[in-house]
């Protein structure tokens, strides 16, 4: 029972990566241009037999079906192809950047979430939830390019606290990550408020009160993990907007990363390496949910499977 | 009682504020001679990097050319992006929608999963991704971040849809044997804008900033142009000698796409103070 369960989820899983990559494979066949051009550049003056060679060696020359079957039997290897710029595998392109992006991204995330907090649960009065909420707005609305300038222009160049670019240490993430964060957490803080008044007016809190729960008993033990629900359900959302994040930051920190890789194979067509990163992107997601469903049932004692729920009554 | 007067009397100048400053980019779109005499291109080689002063308010770049004359020129460039893609994407979403709305279940319901795995991320990934397709170029911007912004009008147009179909003159224009699409075009989309102009009013700000973030990133129109992502990136390299470069043009973008989601806001809560 539990085991069928568990395969329908993997195949789910499956199907969704499956549908990235053929998406991704259909819609690049599709854009016009010839790829051995792209490979070789504008400025190169290669003769047609060359050209041709080259396509006969990549295969180009197949039926598209013949070209899709080998795209999937290689993709299920785990070979993503080769990158047309930098000659490499892209599985190691994404690896060698990989480790950079997520450092950003873990960084970015738990600053968001600080704020978010505190915006959400500490913020108390009328007044100090006006100018969270109206910060807010600034935060969600301000195009995340611009953040990072500001931020760079008074911290890096104007207080010299920290470097105008790179990734060396912990002191070069801070204003990058800074800058994915606070649009995060403006989403983060308005959905977590609402939730956590949302959660105030339930029957729960009344009994938890009752029973002499102080404030921040109430907060911690109930009402958060009320409010985390809805914030849960932006997991996907939130983690998008770290990778889009980290393509604008990355550019104007002129920090390594996955977002400069992608953004460099974006400018210059170099296909595989875009085709690699759209599936990459598709299992980070797939992951991801799988991450919240177990999350939500963690949080949420209302949501029951079937079987912890005999396991329960036991 | 008087905290209530007055927080609502801020709401009013906010909201007030906000659609003055919209008409005024729309102005600088529409004409913007009126608010700079000069030109968005020249070069002067006597004025490079100046800061901000009287008569030049923005300050200079690094070829002499005037920042504030450049912002004023790029309001057209982002607000016809902003609005083009937007209005694009409304009626895509509105046709789109009010099919899956009519349509069998099961081909609405398979239509819906792909519109909501979609609305799952930012609409700056799924423009990033579309421009990975299509490749740079500022046409392909405003293409890309217009196919971004049609999964939120699918959704709307197909929840009025199933709201509208059911009502009484639905009902009375089917009976009497009206043609099915003259009952679509006619009945139903109609009286399924109404929520629809709410959010392409804040998806225009959304927009707005998702094309800039292209530009930004070098995939838009290329330099000359004054366009506001660009001029950012631009200013990107000047920010330890002239701060102003990059400064002023993000202020406007924010300033625009705040103003877009307090006017869109407030139309969401008097239409649901209407309903």
């Amino acid at each position: 029972m539990v085991l069928r369960r568990i395969l329908a989820r993997v195949a789910g899983m499956l199907v969704v990566v499956w549908g990235a990559a053929t998406a991704a494979f259909l819609v690049l066949k599709l854009v016009p241009g010839d790829p051995v051009d792209v490979m070789l550049g504008v400025s190169a003056q290669a003769s047609p037999e060359l050209k041709q060679s080259i396509r006969v060696e990549l295969g180009l020359d197949q039926p598209l079906a013949v070209q899709y079957l080998s795209y999937l039997s290689r993709l299920v290897r785990g070979d993503f192809g080769t990158s047309y710029q930098l000659r490499l595998p892209v599985t190691e392109v994404i690896g060698q950047q990989l480790g950079y992006t997520l450092q950003l991204a873990a960084a970015s995330l738990a600053i968001a979430l600080v704020i978010a907090l505190v915006g959400a649960v500490l913020v108390h009065g009328r007044a100090a939830r006006g100018v969270f909420s109206v910060l807010e707005l600034l935060a969600i609305s301000s195009p995340p390019f611009w953040i990072g300038l500001v931020l760079l222009s008074v911290f890096a160049f104007g207080l010299g606290w920290f470097p105008v670019a790179g990734a060396d240490g912990i002191q070069s993430l801070i204003l990058p990550a800074l800058t994915i964060a606070l649009p995060v957490a403006g989403i983060l803080g308005q959905v977590l408020r609402t939730g956590l008044e949302d959660a105030e007016e339930q029957p729960f809190v009344t009994s938890a009160r009752a029973r002499g729960a102080g404030p921040a008993r109430l907060v911690l033990r109930h009402t958060l993990r009320h409010a985390a629900i809805p914030a849960l359900t932006l997991a996907g959302y939130i983690v998008g907007s770290l990778l889009g994040g980290a393509v604008v930051v990355e550019s104007v920190f002129a920090r390594p990363g996955l977002g400069r890789v992608a953004l460099s194979a974006i400018t210059n067509r170099d296909l595989p390496v875009v085709m690699g990163i759209i599936v990459f992107t598709a299992i980070v997601f797939v992951l991801v949910n799988l991450l919240v469903d177990l999350a939500y049932r963690a949080i949420d004692p209302r949501i029951h499977t079937p079987t912890t729920a005999i396991r329960g009554a036991r | 009682m008087s905290g209530g007067l007055t927080g609502r009397l801020r709401g009013r100048v906010g909201l007030i504020a906000a659609a003055l400053l919209l008409v005024v980019v729309a102005a600088m779109a529409v004409a913007p001679w009126i608010f700079t005499p000069l030109d968005p291109l020249a070069t002067d080689t006597s004025q490079v990097l100046q800061p901000p002063a009287w008569g030049r308010p923005f300050g200079t770049d690094q070829t002499g050319r005037d920042v504030f004359t450049r912002v004023v020129y790029g309001a057209s460039y982002s607000l016809g992006v902003g609005a083009g893609a937007t209005a694009a994407a409304l009626v895509v979403g509105i046709i789109v929608g009010t099919l899956a709305g009519l349509a069998p279940r099961v081909i609405d319901s398979v239509a819906m999963r792909g519109v909501e795995i979609l609305l799952a991320f930012p609409e700056f990934l799924i423009a990033l991704f579309a421009i990975a397709v299509l490749g740079p170029g500022p046409v392909n911007v405003a293409t890309a971040v217009g196919v971004a912004a049609v999964p939120a009008y699918i959704r709307v147009a197909r929840a009025e849809t199933l709201v509208v179909r059911r009502s009484g003159y639905v009902e009375a224009a089917r009976g009497l044997g009206v043609h099915p699409l003259r009952v679509a075009v006619a009945h139903i989309v109609p009286n399924t804008l109404r929520p629809l102009g709410v959010i392409a009013t804040i998806g225009i700000g959304t927009t707005i900033v998702a094309a800039a973030g292209l530009s930004f990133l070098g995939l838009g129109p290329q330099d000359p142009t004054p366009e506001w992502g660009l001029l950012l990136s631009g200013g990107r390299n000047l920010l330890g000698q002239a701060w102003w470069v990059a400064f002023f043009p993000g202020v406007l973008i924010t300033l625009t796409v705040v103003s877009a989601t307090v006017v869109g806001r407030r139309l969401r809560r008097a239409g649901e103070g209407r309903a």
